[in-house]
């Protein structure tokens, strides 16, 4: 058995890539320029900057934030003088037993599934990360591209309360208004961005390749 | 002019794992993944920019006619409701719901806007090799802003808010939510036929001006 020599990444090879054109150039002529890209302009870093912390902080904040995204209404209805708030899970429950289920299945999935699922993956990533893990790389890496593009999928619910709001306005017959819940179901979708996007996938990789 | 041509080899970084990649010339059409990480690392979309200017000017032309026309009505007993794109951010407004009034704003409105403008003023003068002043800037801001157009993810809330609101009253889709279904596909032309590879040599190569 041979010994493979450890990948050659930008950063062995002493080369720093800008993160928006994609130019690579070496580390010195980068530092000669006050670490921006010649070509673009941004900010040059090997690795976004502390990132593991950064991540945590959002993530720590999304999963507060889930609590009273789902424990207060997020629509307020009002039909003939009687007004009565919704949470996320009761809209689910409505739909799946007045026979709508497809429409359950989607506000289910874009609302509870998807944001408990990213958080998920997300903790499991930073875990994974500090405790230096050389474990399928690749698997990670695709746990973290589906986190990325999955998530912005969450505020169809958000978008839903907007459009019943704008049409439900029929004075005294029925009215609906949003909730607090939805304010911080709408936090939680921006956090947990934010969150995906501070979260830089190649130290991921950095582990991998010094061991073996 | 824009005739499509081969994209010149050259050495990467694999934004995704970091790992330096050699990319072979590449044809109209074809794309190059990072050996590890199956990252996409280039595309050659053919003829780039100028299918991008058509589809920009068609986005912004559905757009106008969202903004525009009736987006959907909505009755019961005889009092109809017809609202427009903006109506819904205007009823989160008057609720005093300033938050989710903002980001629906930013993501629906704001974002997209910006986009399709943006777009032109780098691609009408990249059809004939001129850039404009702050041209890299916005190029930047559109590849990073591009999570935060939620344009398609709107559209299925409409869906999902009919089927909800249909059995309470008859819900009926106006001209400007038929350009909006359009305008999500137009939007997704438009993201796989741009490559910022592309983008950032040809910018690199033009005439400031």
């Amino acid at each position: 058995m041979s010994v493979a020599s450890p990948p050659l990444t930008a950063a062995r090879a002493q080369h720093v890539s800008c993160i928006d054109c994609g130019l690579l150039m070496p580390t010195a002529s980068a530092k000669q320029q006050a670490n921006t890209c010649r070509r673009c302009g941004a900010a040059l870093h090997s690795r976004h900057t502390n990132s593991l912390n950064r991540t945590w902080a959002l993530l720590i904040s999304a999963i507060i934030f889930y609590i009273p995204a789902n424990l207060l209404p997020i629509t307020l209805t009002t039909a003939v003088g009687k007004t009565e708030g919704d949470t996320i899970m009761q809209g689910v429950i409505y739909f799946l037993f007045s026979g709508d289920w497809p429409v359950a299945l989607v506000i289910f999935t874009a609302s509870i599934m998807v944001p408990m699922l990213k958080m998920a993956a997300l903790t499991y990533l930073l875990i994974s990360v500090q405790r230096h893990s050389s474990h399928r790389p690749l698997d990670r890496a695709k746990i973290y591209r589906m986190v990325e593009f999955v998530g912005r999928w969450s505020m169809i619910d958000v978008f839903v309360v907007t459009i019943m709001v704008a049409l439900v306005q029929l004075g005294a017959l029925a009215s609906i208004q949003a909730g607090s819940g939805a304010i911080f179901f709408c936090g939680v979708v921006i956090i947990t961005m934010l969150a995906a996007a501070s979260f830089d996938p190649r130290l991921i990789w950095d582990e991998c390749g010094d061991n073996d | 002019m824009s005739i499509t041509e081969a994209l010149q080899p050259i050495t990467v970084a694999c934004p995704d794992c970091d790992l330096i990649n050699q990319i072979p010339a590449l044809a109209a059409g074809e794309s190059a993944n990072c050996v590890r990480c199956e990252a996409t690392l280039s595309r050659n979309p053919p003829n780039a920019i100028n299918r991008g200017i058509a589809l920009t000017f068609t986005a912004i032309m559905l757009y106008a006619i969202t903004c525009t026309l009736p987006f959907l009505s909505f009755g019961k007993a005889g009092i109809v409701a017809h609202t427009k794109l903006f109506s819904g951010i205007i009823g989160l407004y008057e609720q005093g719901m300033y938050f989710l009034a903002g980001v629906v704003s930013f993501t629906t409105v704001v974002v997209p806007v910006f986009m399709m403008s943006g777009l032109c003023y780098l691609l009408l003068p990249l059809r004939c090799d001129v850039r404009l002043p702050g041209a890299t800037r916005v190029l930047r801001w559109i590849l990073n802003l591009q999570p935060w157009n939620m344009v398609e993810i709107f559209m299925i809330g409409i869906i999902v808010a009919g089927v909800k609101l249909q059995k309470m009253a008859a819900l009926e889709p106006g001209l400007g939510a038929w350009a909006f279904m359009l305008l999500i596909f137009v939007m997704a032309a438009i993201g796989a036929s741009i490559e910022p590879r592309v983008l950032w040599e040809r910018l690199e190569s033009a005439r400031c001006l």
